[in-house]
């Protein structure tokens, strides 16, 4: 691992104090207005789909949260790629366009 | 295969897989359990800093580049990855506040407050969203290497 080895402990020490600091103002937001309407209201809906476990197998209950991020991750990502190669297509049909249009 | 920890590219796309791995199995209190879960989310500690100590150099110039690119793609992947970082933190930090075992392990003794049972729950779901556009920002990367990786994996 010889490039994580490089200068490692000057890189993890500024990580890991930049993430501290940051990490700091984040546990300061409850003490915001925000945090206090928030525990005052209490939850909820926090966990409600817990209680639905009962007729599900062992085997489905490991799958089944698994594919829940899978298809929570993957379906993004598939809609920003297909978003990207539209945004491309039209860029590169608009240059041809206005390419022509400058040569005529 | 064996010589990916040589190449740059090709360890950070090992680390990376495992980093994703990781990710996906961590976000499934579900499946783990919740305990398992939060000790689990502590060791992801280590693949979250390998893979930034991976990137360094591209941290570095990030700023810079992020003031002088012209690309909006480019911007745009960068303003995300410092969310990202940001957003990673915040599951975090929501998820030690609100630990059932992780802290009465270490004699720490906190009220589980509802605001951060909310923040850890909502932002843990938004972060597989935004990990799906990381990935997708990359995707031609991805592609590259995962042929590549595959090509020297059959000796080709």
């Amino acid at each position: 691992m010889k490039y994580l080895q490089r200068n490692w402990r000057s890189r993890l020490l500024m990580t890991l104090l930049i993430s501290s600091l940051l990490s700091i103002l984040l546990v300061a937001l409850d003490q915001s207005e925000w945090a206090a309407q928030v525990n005052a209201q209490g939850m909820e809906s926090g966990n409600g789909g817990e209680h639905h476990k009962g007729n599900k197998s062992a085997v489905l209950m490991m799958i089944l949260p698994i594919l829940k991020v899978m298809i929570l991750t993957g379906v993004p990502m598939f809609l920003t790629i297909l978003l990207m190669k539209i945004l491309i297509t039209f860029k590169r049909f608009t240059y041809r366009r206005t390419q022509k249009i400058v040569s005529d | 295969m064996a010589d990916w920890k040589q190449n740059l590219q090709q360890t950070r796309y090992v680390m990376d897989a495992l980093f994703l791995l990781s990710f996906i199995v961590v976000s499934a209190p579900k499946a783990t359990g919740v305990v398992l879960h939060e000790w689990l989310s502590v060791l992801f500690i280590v693949p979250f800093f390998i893979h930034i100590l991976l990137h360094w150099n591209w941290i570095k110039s990030s700023l810079t580049r992020l003031i002088e690119s012209r690309s909006f793609k480019e911007r745009f992947s960068i303003v995300s990855c410092y969310l990202l970082y940001v957003w990673m933190l915040l599951v975090f930090v929501s998820g030690v506040l609100v630990s059932v075992s992780l802290l009465p392990a270490l004699n720490i003794d906190l009220a589980i407050q509802d605001f951060w049972l909310k923040i850890h729950i909502q932002s843990g779901k938004l972060m597989m969203p935004m990990i799906g556009i990381h990935l997708a920002l990359y995707w031609n990367w991805i592609k590259r290497f995962s042929k590549s990786m595959l090509m020297q994996g059959r000796g080709v």
